[in-house]
């Protein structure tokens, strides 16, 4: 657990919703990818200048497996459902990883008027298509370009990892990749598709798509760093995203100050 | 067996005082003009005796060597010369703004009908100082920027960079290279483990022979031959191009006397720095090579140039050469800082009608 992040629990849909927030300022909530609700030094960084209130998915960690959610759909309006639950007041600036990604990607698209700004960290909704999840024991190869810096973690149990892929495997076999790309068109909310250059897992050239496919999306990437680029590159992640949080489409304009003196 | 020829700009007074940075002052606007008709003349004789590719590299602020934009140079090149190659070898990339660099070379290779071949540099000791580029931040610099131009090139989507040492929001290069995805790429190596890199990534490999002993330099070609058959693209003989500094002369005992005369190869008269900048660029060059002795295996006891003598004498040191390292393209340098620009051309004329003949059979 971040230092000065607490953890509650809401009811939402018939789930029992684990949450952990921490930070002030106006809400960003947060979901995770695949391997579970870790927050890193980068929610660490952002948490000075927005209140972080990261979900964890129905099915993930410790709570019972999540047979009933079928696709990104379910998921995401048992996921609106929680953010109410949690109190964070529309509108609310929306981030997902990987898996959370996806599923963030959903929630916007269900209810663009709550989003006001949209941040999506190498999501998973597009996949090259011959694309398979790694093997858990390869995981770390797979994920971090500086596994060095990764937090040390217990690695979860069998039983948590076949639950949690069984749930993921569910949810990204049901996904209609052309249809979602139709769907993308009409979706206003201004957006940040960040992919790290040594993304192993998923390529980082996915990001074009979204940029392809959204009309208000800006791709940017992430020199040296992998899948979990807020692990590999925790500042630079915190300041890009920190940013378009603060300024949106805005943050394309040049801020730094770059006199020598006055 | 091809061969390019590389003239960095002479100034065309041999006697201004020695050392870098030359001071503007020294700069007399009509010289400056004849400076830049000397080098085009021996582009032509290069071309017209049947090089394959002309070449230009960065240097600033010296009177041996004046191209500080080598895609300006490259430009001109490309419109006068329409049947060459151009080798842009190339840019300082820690210098420079490198979606500049990759718009630029974009935009020759456009102008060229396809023909640029371009090498990315980090820079010697004075190039660091031209623009206040912390040294020891260069070499991180060079790969990100490297990783940028690339990526500039090829990205088919607006997108921002998050780098270490650059940031854009917005990057969409265009024009782009005709060469598709981009020009051929020539990676300079003094190592064995830069050499492997090189190969994996499919670049051209590079030798500057007066960084590397033959012997270094012949480990370096087969580490990378070796790497490019790993990686499936087995390498050609013209894939290790080989920078050397050339003197032809008559006789072999006219070449030794004109040598020790003008010191041709002694690479200080180029780089060393003015007595007021020596000092800083010690402490640069310590910074560079920090961690790296034996650079690139020494340099030669004696400053000469790397192959000189009569024609007969120098194609014998260039079979042998190419024999040995294994190189199949052959950049030459045939000017030297206080090198009458008449015994330049003299020996590149030598070299063109006796040499280059032979050495391409």
């Amino acid at each position: 657990m971040l230092e000065g992040f607490a953890e509650r629990r809401v009811a939402a849909d018939g789930f029992d919703v684990r949450v952990v927030e921490g930070g002030s300022g106006p809400a960003a909530v947060y979901l995770h990818g695949g391997g579970g609700l870790h927050l890193d030094r980068s929610h660490a960084l952002l948490s000075e200048m927005r209140r972080i209130v990261a979900l964890e998915l129905p099915g993930f960690g410790a709570s019972p497996a999540n047979e009933r959610s079928q696709n990104f759909d379910e998921i995401a309006a048992t996921l609106a459902l929680a953010i109410a639950a949690a109190g964070v007041e529309p509108p609310y600036a929306l981030i997902g990883t990987s898996l959370g990604g996806a599923c963030a990607l959903h929630v916007a698209l269900a209810h663009p008027e709550q989003i006001e700004s949209l941040v999506l960290i190498s999501p998973a909704a597009f996949r090259p298509a011959d694309w398979r999840p790694p093997p858990p024991e390869l995981a770390a190869q797979v994920l971090y370009a500086h596994p060095e810096r990764a937090e040390q973690r217990e690695p979860p149990q069998a039983a948590v990892i076949e639950k949690q892929q069984r749930l993921m495997g569910r949810l990204l076999g049901s996904l209609d990749q052309d249809a979602l790309r139709a769907r993308m068109h009409t979706l206003e909310v201004p957006t940040l598709v960040v992919f790290g250059t040594d993304d192993r897992l998923i390529p980082a050239a996915m990001g074009r798509i979204y940029r392809e496919e959204l009309p208000n999306c800006s791709y940017v990437l992430l020199y040296d760093a992998g899948h979990e680029l807020g692990s590999d590159r925790p500042e630079a992640a915190a300041a890009l995203v920190g940013d378009f949080l603060e300024r949106r489409e805005a943050f394309v304009i040049g801020s730094d100050i770059v006199a020598v003196a006055p | 067996m091809k061969c390019s020829i590389w003239v960095p700009g002479q100034y065309a007074d041999e006697g201004l005082p020695e050392g870098w940075p030359a001071p503007g002052k020294y700069w007399e606007p009509e010289r400056g003009v004849e400076s830049v008709a000397r080098a085009f003349e021996l582009y032509d004789i290069a071309v017209a005796g049947g090089f394959d590719m002309v070449s230009v590299a960065e240097h600033h602020y010296g009177h041996s060597s004046f191209v500080p934009s080598p895609t300006v140079m490259a430009a001109a090149l490309a419109q006068r010369y329409p049947d060459v190659r151009i080798g842009i070898l190339g840019p300082v990339l820690p210098l420079s703004n490198p979606v500049r660099v990759a718009e630029e070379i974009a935009m020759v290779d456009v102008l060229s009908g396809g023909r640029t071949v371009v090498g990315f540099f980090r820079g010697v000791a004075s190039e660091q100082l031209v623009f206040g580029a912390n040294p020891e931040l260069t070499a991180d610099m060079f790969r990100e920027a490297l990783a940028l131009v690339l990526h500039a090139w090829t990205e088919p989507e607006t997108f921002g960079w998050e780098g270490r040492h650059y940031r854009f929001r917005t990057v969409s290069a265009f024009p782009r290279p005709l060469q598709q995805p981009h020009p051929p790429i020539v990676s300079s190596a003094t190592t064995v483990e830069a050499a492997r890199w090189i190969g994996a990534s499919g670049h051209l490999l590079g030798i500057f022979a007066p960084t590397v002993s033959t012997e270094r330099a012949a480990e370096v070609g087969e580490a990378y031959r070796a790497a490019r058959t790993v990686a499936g693209s087995p390498a050609a003989a013209e894939d290790i191009v080989y920078r050397a500094r050339i003197y032809v002369a008559a006789s072999d005992e006219e070449a030794e006397a004109d040598a020790a005369e003008y010191r041709i190869g002694d690479m200080r008269r180029t780089l060393a720095p003015a007595e007021h900048r020596a000092k800083a660029a010690a402490k640069v060059n310590a910074l560079l090579y920090a961690g790296k002795p034996n650079h690139g295996g020494g340099p030669p006891a004696l400053p000469r140039p790397d192959f000189y003598g009569s024609p007969a004498t120098v194609l014998d040191q260039l079979r042998e050469s190419a024999a040995s390292i294994g190189w199949g393209f052959l950049d030459g340098l045939f000017t030297s800082p206080g090198l009458p620009h008449e015994k330049a051309r003299r020996s590149l004329a030598l070299f063109a009608a006796e040499v280059l003949p032979q050495l391409a059979q």
